[in-house]
């Protein structure tokens, strides 16, 4: 019987604030991986990106951890870390997969002797897989993720190679991108194609932060676009008033 | 010395012609309820609005209740306005669509998703009766209920959004007088409006589906407030259409800025394949179909081959 490969999907990202459609990307992302027949998702992290990254309008790190975790309570396989937005400084993506992969590594069952994430017993036949296999930890994101690795001096060249090789991407598809034209345009990520699922959501979304804040900065609802409990944080510690923090 | 905080709210005091009082500083003190005065009377030169949504709501999901949102901001927005309450009309079987599951189902997933709503509710008056009703006759119903209810006083005024200040408001109106009860207060009672995506505005094109007196009533005695993306095409068709364009004054077009193109067709094909429907409806409504079953294939197989019951009648009444 052929096993699955385990994948737990990482996104990164500002979620200042976190939206319905942020939650949706995991849904849609673990949809396809399913129905590929060779993956399981058996894990969602998402992790906030540092106050150091200097974005404009970025709310304080612990408001946007907070939100993101109310908005996962009624989730049963998504959770936040805020480990990333607790280091000292802002880092690249790749260090953030880095860290998350051997926190992978180390909460399997069979990690006692040096050589992680190998098989140590053998099933009595010798033949079907039975102990847990390693699970890969893929970079979740929007599909224009793979337009900003053009961005001169944006990403890392060495970066971009190990998130496709030693770890692999999921993109999903918003309206006005074309990702294959991405891969096509890049040696790099053709190269590693097999391993940048590329997933179309058919409910065409255009949902961003950028809008609620400038919805609530006008006054307007922003009701069914987020849940509810993060609605009612945002209001009551006052962010995104569009005064001047 | 008497101050007044403008010269406006002198004017309109005087109107109230309530007690004058003066504190000792010589500066006119108002009474709660000469306050109130001012405050309603600011209020009551808006047009008060309840929005009503006909539809299937097969399921119903975020992008129909988001409807009610913005075309509230909008309406408040425009000054003229103030947005007392949302009805949701779910449809009722004998419309005959394909792939319609039963009216008690859609109107609990509606009730369902209003729950943690201050001002939009489910109304099943549509959905029970035995025929199809067309949408003319629906607004008619409603704004008849709004207009038996604001005569009289003592029954329950149309819910407003601050519940204190509904009985403050009965009380005064008993203070202005037997006359106002026997005239209908036109500028009092709330006035229904269709809440409708583009889709329906362009359905009017459609033959057989609307008669044209509807249509024509629809825009001209009630109004149209219609959430668009494509805001150009629905000027275009309101121009094109000399109905909708002798009321256009009356047909409020607002922008959907932003694609939430969540359509309760592709919930139900998401469903079909096993797919996730997380995020784009209430996840109450999401456990109530998990735990009813309610989408398949053979749901989506009812009425194939059966005439839509406006066209049904319509085309009848045509011919006759």
């Amino acid at each position: 019987m052929k096993s699955r490969i385990p994948v737990v999907l990482l996104a990164c990202g500002s979620f200042n604030p976190i939206t319905n459609m942020h939650l949706r990307l995991f849904e849609v992302a673990r949809d396809h991986l399913h129905q590929t027949g060779m993956y399981k998702v058996i894990g969602g992290i998402i992790s906030p990106v540092n106050d150091n990254y200097r974005k404009k309008d970025l709310v304080a790190a612990h408001h946007r951890v907070a939100m993101a975790r109310l908005a996962l309570q009624t989730s049963d396989w998504i959770r936040v870390d805020p480990w990333e937005s607790e280091q000292a400084q802002w880092m690249e993506t790749v260090k953030v997969l880095r860290h998350h992969h051997s926190e992978l590594l180390r909460s399997l069952p069979q990690t006692e002797g040096p050589d992680h994430g190998r098989a140590h017993s053998l099933a009595p036949t010798g033949s079907a897989l039975v102990f847990p296999a390693v699970p890969e930890l893929k970079l979740l994101c929007g599909a224009d993720i793979l337009k900003t690795f053009q961005t001169p001096n944006l990403w890392k060249e060495a970066h971009i190679q190990e998130i496709v090789e030693k770890f692999g991407m999921v993109c999903v598809s918003r309206t006005g991108h074309n990702p294959k034209e991405y891969i096509s345009g890049s040696a790099i990520l053709q190269r590693y194609q097999h391993n940048i699922h590329l997933v179309r959501e058919p409910v065409q979304n255009e949902l961003s932060s950028t809008y609620i804040r400038r919805a609530l900065s006008q006054g307007q609802s922003v009701k069914y676009l987020l849940p509810d409990a993060v609605i009612t944080y945002i209001k009551e510690h006052n962010l995104y008033t569009g005064d001047s923090s | 010395m008497v101050k007044f905080r403008n010269a406006g709210d002198k004017e309109k005091i005087s109107q109230a012609s309530g007690e004058e009082k003066y504190n000792e500083q010589g500066v006119r003190v108002f009474h709660l309820d000469q306050q109130l005065q001012v405050l309603t009377m600011e209020n009551s030169e808006k047009t008060e609005v309840v929005l009503l949504a006909c539809g299937s709501f097969n399921p119903i999901t975020n992008m129909h209740l988001r409807l009610f949102e913005l075309a509230k901001d909008y309406m408040n927005g425009t000054g003229k306005y103030r947005v007392i309450k949302g009805v949701i009309s779910p449809v009722g079987d004998a419309y005959k669509k394909k792939g319609l599951i039963s009216a008690h189902h859609r109107v609990i997933m509606a009730e369902l998703a209003t729950k943690n709503s201050e001002w939009v509710e489910v109304d099943t008056w549509e959905s029970l009766q035995k025929d199809w009703v067309e949408t003319l006759k629906v607004l008619r119903h409603h704004q008849e209920k709004l207009e038996a209810s604001s005569c009289d006083p003592q029954q329950d005024s149309p819910r407003l959004e601050r519940p204190g200040r509904k009985r403050k408001w009965a009380e005064q109106r008993q203070d202005f007088g037997q006359k106002e009860l026997l005239e209908p207060k036109t500028k009092d009672v709330p006035k229904v409006k269709l809440l409708c995506g583009a889709d329906l505005l362009e359905s009017f094109g459609v033959p057989n589906l609307w008669k044209r007196e509807d249509i024509t009533r629809i825009v001209g005695d009630y109004g149209l407030i219609c959430i668009t993306r494509a805001g150009n095409d629905a000027e275009k068709f309101i121009y094109e259409s000399d109905a909708l364009w002798k009321h256009r004054n009356n047909i409020h077009l607002v922008n959907e800025w932003i694609t939430n193109d969540i359509s309760s067709t592709k919930i139900r094909r998401a469903l079909r394949r096993g797919q996730s429907i997380r995020y784009l409806v209430p996840d109450l409504v999401r456990e109530y179909i998990e735990k009813h079953d309610l989408y398949s294939p053979e749901s989506e197989e009812r009425n194939v081959g059966v005439v839509l019951a406006p066209l049904q009648k319509n085309t009848a009444e045509a011919n006759s």
